[in-house]
Protein backbone atom coordinates (compact mmCIF):
# COMPACT_ATOMS: atom_id res chain seq x y z
CA UNK A 1 0.00 0.00 0.00
CA UNK A 2 2.80 1.72 1.02
CA UNK A 3 4.98 1.48 -2.10
CA UNK A 4 1.21 2.02 -4.25
CA UNK A 5 1.54 5.65 -2.92
CA UNK A 6 4.72 6.25 -3.34
CA UNK A 7 4.72 5.49 -7.15
CA UNK A 8 0.95 7.23 -7.45
CA UNK A 9 3.03 10.22 -6.02
CA UNK A 10 5.31 9.84 -8.60
CA UNK A 11 3.18 9.31 -11.55
CA UNK A 12 1.30 12.58 -10.20
CA UNK A 13 4.32 14.73 -9.41
CA UNK A 14 5.79 13.99 -13.04
CA UNK A 15 2.62 15.54 -14.37
CA UNK A 16 1.18 18.09 -12.53
CA UNK A 17 3.11 21.27 -13.44
CA UNK A 18 2.39 25.15 -13.33
CA UNK A 19 1.15 25.38 -16.72
CA UNK A 20 -1.25 23.49 -16.35
CA UNK A 21 -3.77 26.11 -14.57
CA UNK A 22 -2.93 28.64 -17.48
CA UNK A 23 -3.75 25.73 -19.96
CA UNK A 24 -6.92 24.76 -18.58
CA UNK A 25 -7.78 28.13 -18.70
CA UNK A 26 -6.68 29.03 -22.35
CA UNK A 27 -8.41 26.00 -23.17
CA UNK A 28 -11.93 26.92 -21.62
CA UNK A 29 -11.56 30.07 -23.96
CA UNK A 30 -13.75 29.73 -26.88
CA UNK A 31 -15.48 26.85 -26.78
CA UNK A 32 -18.84 26.23 -24.13
CA UNK A 33 -18.58 24.25 -21.37
CA UNK A 34 -20.47 20.99 -22.91
CA UNK A 35 -17.59 20.83 -25.33
CA UNK A 36 -14.81 21.51 -23.01
CA UNK A 37 -16.31 18.54 -21.00
CA UNK A 38 -16.64 16.47 -24.07
CA UNK A 39 -12.97 17.25 -24.70
CA UNK A 40 -11.58 16.12 -21.63
CA UNK A 41 -13.76 13.12 -21.42
CA UNK A 42 -12.22 12.34 -24.81
CA UNK A 43 -8.99 13.04 -23.85
CA UNK A 44 -9.06 11.40 -20.17
CA UNK A 45 -10.11 7.94 -22.20
CA UNK A 46 -7.63 8.10 -24.95
CA UNK A 47 -4.82 8.58 -21.76
CA UNK A 48 -6.65 5.92 -20.23
CA UNK A 49 -5.89 3.39 -23.03
CA UNK A 50 -2.48 4.65 -23.38
CA UNK A 51 -1.80 4.14 -19.60
CA UNK A 52 -3.26 0.71 -19.79
CA UNK A 53 -1.21 -0.13 -22.91
CA UNK A 54 2.07 1.38 -21.23
CA UNK A 55 1.18 -0.98 -17.99
CA UNK A 56 1.24 -3.85 -20.51
CA UNK A 57 4.58 -3.48 -22.07
CA UNK A 58 6.37 -2.20 -18.87
CA UNK A 59 5.69 -5.59 -17.17
CA UNK A 60 7.02 -6.85 -20.20
CA UNK A 61 10.15 -4.32 -20.06
CA UNK A 62 10.74 -3.72 -16.55
CA UNK A 63 12.73 -0.14 -15.62
CA UNK A 64 13.30 0.05 -19.46
CA UNK A 65 14.19 3.72 -20.53
CA UNK A 66 10.55 3.75 -22.03
CA UNK A 67 10.57 4.26 -25.23
CA UNK A 68 13.83 3.04 -26.85
CA UNK A 69 13.62 -0.30 -25.51
CA UNK A 70 9.99 -0.78 -25.51
CA UNK A 71 9.79 -0.25 -29.37
CA UNK A 72 12.53 -1.58 -30.34
CA UNK A 73 11.96 -4.63 -28.55
CA UNK A 74 8.50 -4.65 -30.41
CA UNK A 75 8.63 -2.16 -33.71
CA UNK A 76 12.30 -2.54 -34.29
CA UNK A 77 15.40 -0.64 -33.47
CA UNK A 78 14.90 2.22 -36.10
CA UNK A 79 11.22 3.06 -34.46
CA UNK A 80 13.02 2.84 -31.01
CA UNK A 81 15.81 5.38 -32.20
CA UNK A 82 13.48 7.38 -33.68
CA UNK A 83 10.87 7.42 -31.22
CA UNK A 84 13.70 8.50 -28.24
CA UNK A 85 14.87 11.79 -30.08
CA UNK A 86 11.39 13.16 -30.98
CA UNK A 87 10.89 12.14 -27.02
CA UNK A 88 13.93 14.42 -26.32
CA UNK A 89 12.88 17.27 -28.61
CA UNK A 90 9.64 17.54 -26.13
CA UNK A 91 11.51 18.48 -23.31
CA UNK A 92 12.81 21.26 -24.41
CA UNK A 93 9.47 22.39 -25.30
CA UNK A 94 7.91 21.44 -22.29
CA UNK A 95 10.57 23.69 -20.22
CA UNK A 96 9.77 26.80 -22.33
CA UNK A 97 6.22 26.38 -21.59
CA UNK A 98 6.71 25.82 -18.07
CA UNK A 99 8.96 28.89 -17.76
CA UNK A 100 6.83 31.32 -19.46
CA UNK A 101 3.79 30.57 -17.11
CA UNK A 102 6.77 30.86 -13.95
CA UNK A 103 8.08 33.97 -15.52
CA UNK A 104 4.40 35.41 -16.06
CA UNK A 105 3.82 34.56 -12.39
CA UNK A 106 6.98 35.94 -11.03
CA UNK A 107 6.62 39.08 -12.75
CA UNK A 108 2.69 39.82 -11.69
CA UNK A 109 3.70 38.96 -8.09
CA UNK A 110 5.79 41.66 -8.11
CA UNK A 111 9.21 40.01 -5.93
CA UNK A 112 11.53 42.85 -6.96
CA UNK A 113 13.84 40.30 -9.60
CA UNK A 114 12.44 40.14 -13.65
CA UNK A 115 10.70 36.87 -14.18
CA UNK A 116 13.49 36.14 -16.42
CA UNK A 117 15.95 36.16 -13.73
CA UNK A 118 14.44 33.98 -11.23
CA UNK A 119 13.61 31.27 -13.75
CA UNK A 120 17.65 31.59 -15.00
CA UNK A 121 18.40 31.19 -11.39
CA UNK A 122 16.02 28.09 -11.52
CA UNK A 123 17.62 26.65 -14.15
CA UNK A 124 21.42 27.14 -12.77
CA UNK A 125 20.13 25.56 -9.42
CA UNK A 126 18.15 22.59 -10.69
CA UNK A 127 21.88 21.92 -12.88
CA UNK A 128 24.16 22.08 -9.91
CA UNK A 129 21.57 20.39 -7.56
CA UNK A 130 21.24 17.47 -10.50
CA UNK A 131 25.27 17.71 -11.03
CA UNK A 132 25.90 17.04 -7.36
CA UNK A 133 24.14 14.10 -7.48
CA UNK A 134 21.23 15.36 -4.91
CA UNK A 135 17.96 14.04 -5.15
CA UNK A 136 14.33 13.75 -3.30
CA UNK A 137 13.63 10.61 -1.77
CA UNK A 138 10.62 9.29 -2.92
CA UNK A 139 9.05 9.95 0.59
CA UNK A 140 10.11 13.76 0.08
CA UNK A 141 8.68 13.93 -3.63
CA UNK A 142 5.32 12.13 -1.94
CA UNK A 143 4.86 14.81 0.38
CA UNK A 144 5.62 17.58 -2.11
CA UNK A 145 3.38 16.02 -4.38
CA UNK A 146 0.59 15.64 -1.76
CA UNK A 147 0.84 18.98 -0.48
CA UNK A 148 0.64 20.28 -4.08
CA UNK A 149 -2.43 18.15 -4.93
CA UNK A 150 -3.98 19.45 -1.70
CA UNK A 151 -3.43 23.32 -2.29
CA UNK A 152 -4.53 22.79 -6.07
CA UNK A 153 -8.32 21.64 -4.86
CA UNK A 154 -7.89 23.94 -2.11
CA UNK A 155 -7.57 27.04 -4.58
CA UNK A 156 -10.41 25.94 -6.00
CA UNK A 157 -13.18 26.05 -3.34
CA UNK A 158 -12.48 29.22 -1.49
CA UNK A 159 -14.67 32.02 -1.85
CA UNK A 160 -14.75 33.63 -4.94
CA UNK A 161 -14.05 37.24 -5.68
CA UNK A 162 -14.37 37.82 -9.71
CA UNK A 163 -13.76 41.68 -9.31
CA UNK A 164 -10.15 40.95 -7.52
CA UNK A 165 -9.44 38.41 -10.43
CA UNK A 166 -10.20 40.64 -13.31
CA UNK A 167 -7.73 43.27 -12.31
CA UNK A 168 -4.99 41.03 -12.87
CA UNK A 169 -5.93 39.51 -16.51
CA UNK A 170 -4.46 39.65 -19.36
CA UNK A 171 -5.15 37.67 -22.80
CA UNK A 172 -3.83 35.19 -24.29
CA UNK A 173 -3.65 32.47 -26.69
CA UNK A 174 -7.33 30.89 -28.25
CA UNK A 175 -6.76 27.15 -28.54
CA UNK A 176 -10.37 26.78 -29.93
CA UNK A 177 -11.97 23.76 -31.07
CA UNK A 178 -12.38 20.89 -29.65
CA UNK A 179 -9.13 18.90 -31.09
CA UNK A 180 -7.06 21.89 -29.81
CA UNK A 181 -8.43 20.81 -26.50
CA UNK A 182 -8.30 17.45 -26.27
CA UNK A 183 -4.86 17.98 -27.31
CA UNK A 184 -3.71 20.42 -24.73
CA UNK A 185 -5.77 18.25 -21.83
CA UNK A 186 -3.50 15.69 -23.03
CA UNK A 187 -0.86 17.68 -22.43
CA UNK A 188 -2.24 18.02 -19.12
CA UNK A 189 -1.52 14.43 -18.11
CA UNK A 190 1.61 13.77 -20.05
CA UNK A 191 4.34 12.57 -17.49
CA UNK A 192 2.65 9.65 -15.88
CA UNK A 193 4.23 7.53 -17.51
CA UNK A 194 7.45 8.34 -16.60
CA UNK A 195 6.97 6.48 -13.10
CA UNK A 196 7.51 3.03 -15.08
CA UNK A 197 11.67 4.03 -14.19
CA UNK A 198 11.09 3.71 -10.45
CA UNK A 199 9.86 0.03 -9.68
CA UNK A 200 11.86 -1.92 -7.89
CA UNK A 201 10.67 -5.47 -8.22
CA UNK A 202 9.37 -7.26 -11.86
CA UNK A 203 6.53 -8.35 -9.11
CA UNK A 204 5.45 -3.92 -8.75
CA UNK A 205 5.09 -4.09 -12.82
CA UNK A 206 2.04 -6.62 -12.53
CA UNK A 207 0.02 -5.24 -10.03
CA UNK A 208 1.56 -1.77 -8.48
CA UNK A 209 2.54 0.13 -11.12
CA UNK A 210 -0.60 -0.14 -13.14
CA UNK A 211 -2.68 0.46 -10.51
CA UNK A 212 -0.51 3.44 -9.78
CA UNK A 213 -0.75 5.20 -13.45
CA UNK A 214 -4.63 4.54 -12.75
CA UNK A 215 -4.83 6.44 -9.59
CA UNK A 216 -2.42 8.66 -10.79
CA UNK A 217 -4.35 9.61 -13.70
CA UNK A 218 -7.96 9.84 -11.77
CA UNK A 219 -6.21 12.32 -8.97
CA UNK A 220 -5.06 14.50 -12.05
CA UNK A 221 -8.72 14.44 -13.50
CA UNK A 222 -10.21 15.26 -10.34
CA UNK A 223 -7.33 18.26 -9.28
CA UNK A 224 -7.85 19.55 -13.41
CA UNK A 225 -11.78 19.22 -13.00
CA UNK A 226 -11.83 20.72 -10.15
CA UNK A 227 -9.99 24.04 -10.87
CA UNK A 228 -11.50 24.03 -14.50
CA UNK A 229 -15.29 24.06 -13.25
CA UNK A 230 -14.00 26.91 -10.56
CA UNK A 231 -12.40 28.47 -13.10
CA UNK A 232 -15.63 28.51 -15.37
CA UNK A 233 -17.48 29.53 -12.49
CA UNK A 234 -15.06 32.59 -12.11
CA UNK A 235 -14.90 33.24 -16.17
CA UNK A 236 -12.08 35.46 -15.08
CA UNK A 237 -10.60 35.78 -18.61
CA UNK A 238 -7.80 33.92 -20.44
CA UNK A 239 -4.84 34.82 -18.28
CA UNK A 240 -1.23 33.86 -19.00
CA UNK A 241 -0.88 33.65 -15.28
CA UNK A 242 -4.19 32.06 -14.71
CA UNK A 243 -3.15 30.93 -11.21
CA UNK A 244 -2.22 34.07 -10.06
CA UNK A 245 -5.39 36.06 -11.51
CA UNK A 246 -7.52 32.56 -9.85
CA UNK A 247 -5.79 32.91 -6.31
CA UNK A 248 -6.25 36.56 -6.00
CA UNK A 249 -9.71 36.33 -6.81
CA UNK A 250 -10.53 33.79 -3.65
CA UNK A 251 -7.80 35.00 -1.43
CA UNK A 252 -7.12 38.51 -2.04
CA UNK A 253 -3.38 39.64 -1.60
CA UNK A 254 -2.35 36.49 0.12
CA UNK A 255 -3.29 34.57 -3.23
CA UNK A 256 -0.77 36.08 -4.43
CA UNK A 257 2.33 34.29 -2.41
CA UNK A 258 -0.44 31.22 -2.48
CA UNK A 259 0.09 31.04 -6.92
CA UNK A 260 4.17 31.97 -6.28
CA UNK A 261 4.54 29.02 -3.88
CA UNK A 262 2.14 26.13 -5.83
CA UNK A 263 3.31 28.15 -9.00
CA UNK A 264 7.37 27.09 -8.18
CA UNK A 265 6.90 23.88 -6.39
CA UNK A 266 5.03 23.03 -9.62
CA UNK A 267 7.24 24.17 -11.85
CA UNK A 268 10.93 23.22 -10.16
CA UNK A 269 9.09 19.71 -9.88
CA UNK A 270 8.53 19.35 -13.66
CA UNK A 271 11.62 20.85 -14.93
CA UNK A 272 13.45 18.79 -12.33
CA UNK A 273 12.12 15.28 -13.80
CA UNK A 274 12.39 16.69 -17.29
CA UNK A 275 16.26 17.38 -16.97
CA UNK A 276 17.29 14.73 -14.70
CA UNK A 277 15.29 11.88 -17.08
CA UNK A 278 16.07 13.64 -20.63
CA UNK A 279 19.68 13.78 -19.34
CA UNK A 280 19.83 10.05 -18.73
CA UNK A 281 18.56 9.27 -21.58
CA UNK A 282 20.75 11.13 -23.30
CA UNK A 283 23.46 9.88 -21.60
CA UNK A 284 22.79 6.03 -22.67
CA UNK A 285 21.49 7.08 -26.11
CA UNK A 286 25.44 8.30 -26.15
CA UNK A 287 27.11 5.64 -24.33
CA UNK A 288 25.51 3.13 -27.18
CA UNK A 289 26.85 5.18 -30.03
CA UNK A 290 23.35 6.23 -31.04
CA UNK A 291 24.65 10.17 -30.05
CA UNK A 292 28.29 11.89 -29.97
CA UNK A 293 29.91 10.28 -27.25
CA UNK A 294 31.00 13.52 -24.94
CA UNK A 295 27.64 13.09 -23.78
CA UNK A 296 28.48 9.88 -21.67
CA UNK A 297 30.97 11.84 -19.90
CA UNK A 298 30.58 11.11 -15.96
CA UNK A 299 31.89 13.35 -13.08
CA UNK A 300 33.66 10.53 -11.38
CA UNK A 301 33.36 11.87 -7.53
CA UNK A 302 29.61 12.20 -8.19
CA UNK A 303 28.67 9.80 -10.82
CA UNK A 304 26.60 12.12 -12.64
CA UNK A 305 26.42 12.30 -16.84
CA UNK A 306 27.58 16.34 -16.18
CA UNK A 307 27.84 17.26 -20.19
CA UNK A 308 24.07 15.48 -20.76
CA UNK A 309 22.80 17.64 -18.04
CA UNK A 310 24.45 20.62 -18.74
CA UNK A 311 23.93 20.22 -22.60
CA UNK A 312 20.03 20.21 -21.76
CA UNK A 313 20.15 22.74 -19.78
CA UNK A 314 21.55 25.07 -22.07
CA UNK A 315 19.14 23.57 -24.92
CA UNK A 316 16.00 23.98 -22.82
CA UNK A 317 17.37 27.50 -21.30
CA UNK A 318 17.82 28.76 -24.87
CA UNK A 319 13.86 27.30 -25.54
CA UNK A 320 12.61 28.63 -22.46
CA UNK A 321 14.09 32.17 -23.43
CA UNK A 322 12.83 32.06 -27.13
CA UNK A 323 9.28 30.88 -25.68
CA UNK A 324 9.46 33.17 -23.43
CA UNK A 325 10.53 36.64 -25.41
CA UNK A 326 8.22 35.79 -28.12
CA UNK A 327 5.30 34.61 -26.21
CA UNK A 328 5.11 31.70 -28.28
CA UNK A 329 5.21 28.88 -24.72
CA UNK A 330 1.51 28.22 -25.65
CA UNK A 331 2.00 27.32 -29.07
CA UNK A 332 5.26 24.74 -27.96
CA UNK A 333 2.15 23.62 -25.44
CA UNK A 334 0.36 22.27 -28.71
CA UNK A 335 3.66 21.37 -30.33
CA UNK A 336 4.73 19.08 -27.34
CA UNK A 337 1.19 17.85 -27.42
CA UNK A 338 1.25 16.74 -31.09
CA UNK A 339 5.05 14.69 -30.99
CA UNK A 340 4.13 13.23 -27.23
CA UNK A 341 0.90 11.93 -29.15
CA UNK A 342 2.81 10.49 -32.36
CA UNK A 343 5.17 8.79 -29.29
CA UNK A 344 2.11 7.57 -27.95
CA UNK A 345 0.00 6.04 -31.07
CA UNK A 346 3.80 4.02 -31.50
CA UNK A 347 3.51 2.56 -28.07
CA UNK A 348 -0.31 1.91 -28.43
CA UNK A 349 1.01 -0.12 -31.83
CA UNK A 350 3.46 -1.93 -29.55
CA UNK A 351 0.88 -2.55 -27.29
CA UNK A 352 -1.07 -3.88 -29.85
CA UNK A 353 1.74 -6.06 -31.63
CA UNK A 354 3.15 -7.38 -28.21
CA UNK A 355 -0.61 -9.00 -27.44
CA UNK A 356 -0.66 -10.31 -31.30
CA UNK A 357 2.09 -12.49 -30.55
CA UNK A 358 0.86 -13.41 -27.29
CA UNK A 359 3.66 -12.31 -25.64
CA UNK A 360 2.26 -10.08 -22.91
CA UNK A 361 4.12 -11.24 -19.70
CA UNK A 362 2.94 -9.69 -16.14
CA UNK A 363 0.39 -7.67 -16.25
CA UNK A 364 -2.54 -7.34 -19.38
CA UNK A 365 -5.72 -4.73 -18.81
CA UNK A 366 -8.82 -5.70 -19.88
CA UNK A 367 -8.85 -3.28 -22.78
CA UNK A 368 -9.23 -5.30 -26.64
CA UNK A 369 -6.23 -5.54 -28.52
CA UNK A 370 -8.39 -3.45 -31.05
CA UNK A 371 -9.17 -1.08 -28.98
CA UNK A 372 -5.03 0.42 -28.83
CA UNK A 373 -4.98 0.05 -32.72
CA UNK A 374 -8.46 2.45 -32.77
CA UNK A 375 -7.16 5.10 -29.86
CA UNK A 376 -3.85 5.37 -32.18
CA UNK A 377 -5.86 5.97 -35.09
CA UNK A 378 -7.78 8.75 -32.70
CA UNK A 379 -4.27 10.07 -32.00
CA UNK A 380 -3.31 10.72 -35.42
CA UNK A 381 -6.50 12.01 -36.25
CA UNK A 382 -6.25 14.39 -32.91
CA UNK A 383 -2.71 15.56 -34.30
CA UNK A 384 -4.13 16.53 -38.17
CA UNK A 385 -6.92 18.35 -36.81
CA UNK A 386 -4.83 20.49 -34.90
CA UNK A 387 -2.70 20.91 -37.26
CA UNK A 388 -5.03 21.85 -39.48
CA UNK A 389 -5.25 24.74 -37.29
CA UNK A 390 -2.57 25.60 -35.99
CA UNK A 391 0.16 27.17 -38.66
CA UNK A 392 3.20 27.40 -36.30
CA UNK A 393 2.83 24.56 -34.56
CA UNK A 394 2.73 23.01 -38.55
CA UNK A 395 6.32 24.31 -39.34
CA UNK A 396 7.21 23.16 -35.67
CA UNK A 397 6.12 18.95 -35.63
CA UNK A 398 7.62 18.94 -39.46
CA UNK A 399 11.08 20.60 -37.94
CA UNK A 400 11.45 17.86 -35.28
CA UNK A 401 10.35 15.18 -37.31
CA UNK A 402 12.73 15.75 -40.16
CA UNK A 403 15.54 16.07 -37.25
CA UNK A 404 14.55 13.19 -35.45
CA UNK A 405 14.44 10.65 -39.26
CA UNK A 406 17.42 12.50 -39.81
CA UNK A 407 19.84 11.58 -36.74
CA UNK A 408 17.97 8.07 -37.35
CA UNK A 409 19.44 7.93 -40.87
CA UNK A 410 22.83 9.23 -39.70
CA UNK A 411 22.95 6.46 -36.76
CA UNK A 412 21.56 3.79 -38.68
CA UNK A 413 24.58 1.37 -38.94
CA UNK A 414 24.57 1.79 -35.30
CA UNK A 415 21.15 0.76 -34.96
CA UNK A 416 20.96 -1.83 -37.40
CA UNK A 417 23.20 -3.68 -34.76
CA UNK A 418 20.32 -2.88 -31.99
CA UNK A 419 19.23 -6.42 -30.85
CA UNK A 420 15.26 -6.54 -30.15
CA UNK A 421 15.21 -8.63 -27.55
CA UNK A 422 12.73 -10.25 -25.63
CA UNK B 1 36.07 -20.10 -17.33
CA UNK B 2 34.98 -18.27 -14.08
CA UNK B 3 31.12 -18.94 -12.63
CA UNK B 4 29.03 -16.17 -11.46
CA UNK B 5 30.02 -16.00 -8.30
CA UNK B 6 33.67 -15.93 -9.04
CA UNK B 7 32.53 -13.26 -11.43
CA UNK B 8 31.09 -11.32 -9.06
CA UNK B 9 33.64 -11.63 -6.90
CA UNK B 10 36.57 -10.57 -9.01
CA UNK B 11 34.53 -8.09 -9.72
CA UNK B 12 34.53 -6.58 -5.98
CA UNK B 13 37.76 -6.63 -5.64
CA UNK B 14 38.16 -4.49 -8.85
CA UNK B 15 36.16 -2.23 -7.40
CA UNK B 16 37.59 -2.19 -3.83
CA UNK B 17 41.04 -1.54 -5.22
CA UNK B 18 40.18 1.14 -7.67
CA UNK B 19 40.34 4.85 -5.72
CA UNK B 20 38.36 6.11 -8.36
CA UNK B 21 35.23 3.75 -8.06
CA UNK B 22 35.73 4.13 -3.40
CA UNK B 23 35.88 7.77 -4.44
CA UNK B 24 32.28 7.55 -6.70
CA UNK B 25 30.69 4.94 -4.09
CA UNK B 26 31.90 6.87 -0.74
CA UNK B 27 28.68 7.64 0.87
CA UNK B 28 26.83 4.77 -1.22
CA UNK B 29 24.67 1.99 0.77
CA UNK B 30 23.02 -0.44 -1.29
CA UNK B 31 22.06 -4.09 -2.23
CA UNK B 32 22.99 -4.82 -5.22
CA UNK B 33 20.51 -8.24 -6.23
CA UNK B 34 22.03 -10.16 -8.99
CA UNK B 35 19.44 -12.65 -10.61
CA UNK B 36 20.62 -15.17 -13.25
CA UNK B 37 16.97 -15.99 -15.30
CA UNK B 38 17.64 -18.59 -16.76
CA UNK B 39 19.89 -20.64 -14.15
CA UNK B 40 17.63 -19.03 -11.04
CA UNK B 41 21.22 -17.97 -9.10
CA UNK B 42 21.31 -15.08 -6.67
CA UNK B 43 23.88 -12.86 -5.20
CA UNK B 44 23.76 -9.65 -3.33
CA UNK B 45 26.45 -7.58 -3.45
CA UNK B 46 26.33 -5.32 -0.39
CA UNK B 47 27.88 -1.86 -0.73
CA UNK B 48 28.62 0.17 1.96
CA UNK B 49 31.55 2.53 2.96
CA UNK B 50 33.22 3.18 -0.17
CA UNK B 51 33.27 -0.53 -0.66
CA UNK B 52 31.11 -4.00 -1.56
CA UNK B 53 31.51 -5.28 1.58
CA UNK B 54 30.56 -8.76 0.72
CA UNK B 55 29.23 -11.19 -1.81
CA UNK B 56 26.25 -13.43 -0.84
CA UNK B 57 24.02 -15.98 -2.00
CA UNK B 58 20.09 -15.22 -1.97
CA UNK B 59 17.95 -12.26 -2.42
CA UNK B 60 18.99 -10.21 0.72
CA UNK B 61 17.85 -6.53 -0.58
CA UNK B 62 15.24 -5.11 1.27
CA UNK B 63 14.89 -0.88 1.22
CA UNK B 64 18.43 0.47 -0.58
CA UNK B 65 17.24 -2.10 -3.19
CA UNK B 66 19.14 -2.34 -6.75
CA UNK B 67 18.09 -5.39 -8.83
CA UNK B 68 19.73 -6.61 -11.67
CA UNK B 69 18.86 -9.84 -14.14
CA UNK B 70 19.18 -11.09 -16.85
CA UNK B 71 20.67 -14.33 -19.03
CA UNK B 72 24.29 -16.06 -16.33
CA UNK B 73 26.37 -15.37 -19.11
CA UNK B 74 24.94 -11.60 -19.79
CA UNK B 75 25.38 -10.79 -16.17
CA UNK B 76 29.37 -12.22 -16.29
CA UNK B 77 30.23 -9.97 -19.16
CA UNK B 78 28.80 -6.85 -17.95
CA UNK B 79 30.50 -7.49 -14.42
CA UNK B 80 33.70 -8.95 -15.87
CA UNK B 81 33.72 -5.76 -18.48
CA UNK B 82 33.30 -7.43 -21.14
CA UNK B 83 29.84 -6.41 -22.26
CA UNK B 84 28.40 -2.10 -22.78
CA UNK B 85 25.77 -2.62 -19.61
CA UNK B 86 23.89 0.47 -21.23
CA UNK B 87 23.68 -1.02 -24.36
CA UNK B 88 22.49 -4.15 -22.73
CA UNK B 89 19.95 -2.38 -20.53
CA UNK B 90 18.54 -0.10 -23.36
CA UNK B 91 18.12 -3.48 -25.49
CA UNK B 92 16.04 -5.03 -22.69
CA UNK B 93 18.82 -8.03 -22.07
CA UNK B 94 19.65 -6.40 -18.96
CA UNK B 95 16.99 -5.35 -16.39
CA UNK B 96 17.96 -2.94 -13.79
CA UNK B 97 15.26 -1.78 -11.32
CA UNK B 98 15.70 0.81 -8.73
CA UNK B 99 16.38 4.24 -8.29
CA UNK B 100 17.74 6.73 -11.25
CA UNK B 101 20.26 8.09 -9.87
CA UNK B 102 21.41 4.18 -8.21
CA UNK B 103 21.03 3.53 -12.00
CA UNK B 104 23.48 6.20 -13.41
CA UNK B 105 26.24 5.33 -10.58
CA UNK B 106 26.45 1.55 -11.46
CA UNK B 107 26.97 2.70 -15.04
CA UNK B 108 29.54 5.24 -13.87
CA UNK B 109 31.41 2.29 -11.87
CA UNK B 110 31.44 0.19 -15.32
CA UNK B 111 32.51 3.63 -17.49
CA UNK B 112 35.31 4.24 -14.84
CA UNK B 113 36.77 0.38 -14.24
CA UNK B 114 36.48 -0.97 -18.31
CA UNK B 115 35.97 2.70 -20.01
CA UNK B 116 33.95 3.10 -23.26
CA UNK B 117 33.13 -0.95 -24.17
CA UNK B 118 31.90 -1.27 -27.80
Amino acid sequence: MKRRMLLTSVAVGMALSSSCYSLIADSLTGVSLAEWLAAFVLAFGVVLVVAGAIAELASRFPGAIGVRTILAGTLGPRVGLFASYLYLLVIPAVASVESYCLVRLIDAVGLGISGGHAVALVFVTLLAVNCLGYALSLRAQFVMTVLLVVASLGVSSGPASPVAARAVLEHGTRLGSVASTSIIVIFLFMGFEWVTASGRRKEEYRRDMPLAMFVALGVLAVVYLAFAWSYWLLRPGVPASALLAYCVGRFGSLGRWLALTIGSFAAASTLNAGLLGGARMLYVLAREGALPSVLSRVWVRRGTPVVALASLCLVSGIAAYVGTITGAALELAVLAAVVECCVYALLLLAAFKNRQHGAAEGFRSRLPRGSFAVVAALLVAICVLVLGDQVKVIRGVTFAGLLAISLTLLKLPRAGRIRASA
Amino acid sequence: MQNLQQTLERFRSRVNEDLRVKSLIRNWRRMIVVKADDTGEVFTLRVDAGAITRVEPGDHGEDELILLSGDEQLIRGVFAGERNPAKEYLDGALTVLGDEADKMKLDAISVVLWGEIP
